[in-house]
């Protein structure tokens, strides 16, 4: 098993990389983009859609990693005010349902991919519509392995003490 | 599955936050309450195909951009450490003035609410480097915590401000206006912060005790600020300056916002691969946080609408005998009562699909609207027991403070918050006469 979260680790690491690429990418095409409309040199059509999925593959496999993080908001509100037993009842239930509803979407997604296999969406490039379905399944099947790994014990979903950790803006 | 519209409402709401009581991530919580929702009333097994295909739809958009453009902005900022002389310049401009550190601090966080589009990365960044000067400086805790409290939030007011883009994507208004109308609020707060000071320290000279500075004169004075904060106007005017002329989008703006604050890092001589590092793998973990809780809550106010409890809900509060000026009060009063409880992301997503049409039908304009929801958002930030403001600012306080010594220090600036949003209420232009003069 070790070996495995091993490998997990080393995918979410991964991908958190290619959110940071993407993102540093996305900067950059950008203001080439307006650069170029200034100039009058012609915007490439294709940026457009392009940062625009980018988007997408950053919000869905940046999940994964940012699990392990700890960095997804929690509210504490009720968590922090209850008995240690009580609290790790509360953890095991949201672990549990937690990887309930990410296994039963990803048992949807099956379909919703199938049904895009093939299938175009058509902007400045023709964008293969399962590349948008794709990674909405590998995120909550990469979730899915995070909460597995927070029930058993492998990892924890918060911080020690205190609201949980969180990202807000 | 046919249901009275309350039933609905308060199914959809109440699992949300059951969920998020229990502990669930927030976009778990929504994602566990839109798959109970679309089985309920989008026909069954049918409808969480419908709630998967429709997570691509809910990221895929060019607005969103800008994001995590604005919170690049920020990280640069903070890792750069470029911030120290920006303080550094400003304490030049307050001479002897008594308490002179309190009002650097809100000088300096109107300014880096400019530069940045993240509260807690201005509050990190100003805990971190005001709190123990102050401290040494003899300052008591609640002068030295309350106005970087208070001001670290006003980077969700002043553009560049992720969280106005985020709610003006989501009530599809024009987010370059809202950005916009944000900005004369976000003065008007900060010169009621300057105010608060003022009394304060009349109150009781104590709490800032005055201290021996060397004098510049006018002429070192002028060469500081020329070399530390004039080149701060490049970031302002690729974000603001670009956006107000109809140079350029929110979204292009951000992407130039991030170049003008490479370049005045650079010029700095501040620039380098780790900062550069750090700042895109913050950027990533704060934007796939905001992006995932996104990807959750886009469906719910579709399914919110679709169970009827959207109209429902219009329908029932507009149906009162009392003025449309007393609906909008219980709306803010809500706003209030969650932010004490739950985060801005939240707050915005569980309101937004009732409050922007119930506003819209009562006449009211929603940019107008949406600034008092950011307000109360900032509010909300510093709101106990929860409000994450309070816990930044625990972390950065000195040793032995108490949190209830750090609610104590950041009310008065939360009755503030609430001195500007009654300002607003009967002086609607504060928001609206800049979003009037773009053509708007």
């Amino acid at each position: 098993m070790r070996a495995f979260y091993r490998a997990y680790d080393a995918v979410i690491d991964g991908l958190a990389w290619v959110c940071g690429a993407a993102l540093a990418a996305v900067t950059l095409m950008v203001i080439v983009a307006v650069v170029l409309r200034a100039t009058r040199l012609g915007e490439p059509d294709w940026i457009l859609p392009a940062t625009e999925y980018a988007m997408l593959f950053i919000g869905t496999l940046g999940a994964p990693w940012l699990l392990r993080e700890r960095g997804h908001v929690v509210i504490d509100a009720v968590r922090v005010s209850v008995p240690p037993r009580a609290r790790r009842v509360m953890a095991a239930v949201v672990a549990a349902g937690s990887l309930a509803l990410c296994a039963l979407l990803v048992y949807f997604s099956f379909p919703v991919v199938r049904a895009s296999w093939g299938e175009y969406e058509m902007r400045a490039f023709m964008m293969p519509k399962a590349l948008l379905t794709i990674p909405v399944g590998i995120c909550f099947a990469l979730l899915a392995v995070g909460f597995l790994r927070v029930l058993t014990g492998d990892a924890h979903l918060y911080e020690d003490e205190g609201r949980a950790k969180t990202g807000e803006l | 599955m046919i249901m009275e519209w309350y039933w609905a409402a308060a199914l959809m709401v109440g699992l949300v936050l059951a969920l998020m009581a229990l502990g669930f991530p927030v976009a778990i919580a929504f994602l566990g309450a839109n798959a109970v929702g679309v089985y309920l009333f989008m026909g069954g097994w049918v409808g969480m195909e419908q709630l998967v295909g429709s997570a691509s739809d809910s990221l895929s958009s060019f607005i969103l951009v800008t994001v995590p453009l604005f919170i690049l902005m920020g990280n640069l900022f903070y890792h750069s450490g470029v911030a120290v002389r920006v303080f550094d310049a400003l304490d030049a401009l307050f001479g002897r003035l008594p308490g002179r550190l309190c009002y650097v601090t809100v000088a300096g966080g109107t300014l880096f609410a400019a530069l940045s589009g993240s509260a807690m990365a201005n509050g990190a960044m100003m805990g971190s480097l005001m709190v123990p000067e102050m401290v040494r400086r003899g300052y008591q805790a609640r002068m030295a915590i309350g106005p970087i409290i208070g001001c670290a939030g006003l980077a969700i007011l002043i553009p560049p401000s992720a969280l106005g883009v985020l709610l003006g994507s989501l009530a599809q208004i024009n987010v370059g206006a809202l950005l916009i109308a944000g900005i004369m609020p976000g003065i008007v707060l900060a010169i009621l912060y300057a105010i608060l000071i003022w009394t304060q320290l009349k109150m009781d000279p104590s709490a800032a005790p005055a201290y021996d500075i060397v004098r510049k004169s006018a002429g070192d004075t002028a060469l500081l600020i020329l070399r530390n904060i004039a080149p701060m106007g490049i970031v302002v005017f690729c974000v603001v300056g670009l956006i107000v002329l109809g140079i350029a989008t929110p979204t292009e703006a951000a992407a130039f916002g991030v170049l003008g604050t490479i370049v005045v890092i650079a010029l700095f001589r501040r620039l380098s691969w780790a900062v550069i590092s750090k700042s895109l793998k913050s950027s990533v973990n704060v934007t796939v946080m905001v992006f995932f809780i996104l990807l959750g809550s886009f469906t719910f106010s579709q399914i919110f609408a679709f169970s009827g409890a959207t109209e429902g809900l219009i329908r029932w509060a507009t149906g009162f005998d009392v003025s449309p000026m007393v609906i909008v009060c219980t709306m803010v009063l809500l706003l209030l009562v969650l932010g004490c409880f739950i985060d801005g992301i939240s707050m915005i997503l569980i309101t937004l699909p009732v409050f922007m049409p119930l506003v819209v039908k009562l006449g009211y304009d929603p940019i107008w609207f949406g600034v008092i929801m950011l307000v109360t958002i900032e509010m909300g930030a510093i709101s106990p027991p929860f409000g994450l403001m309070l816990y930044v600012m625990m972390g950065v306080s000195p040793p032995g403070t108490r949190f209830a010594d750090v609610v104590r220090a950041g009310m008065p600036f939360f009755w503030c918050g609430l001195a500007l949003i009654i300002l607003m209420l009967t002086f609607p232009k504060i928001a609206l006469w800049l979003p009037g003069l773009m053509g708007r």
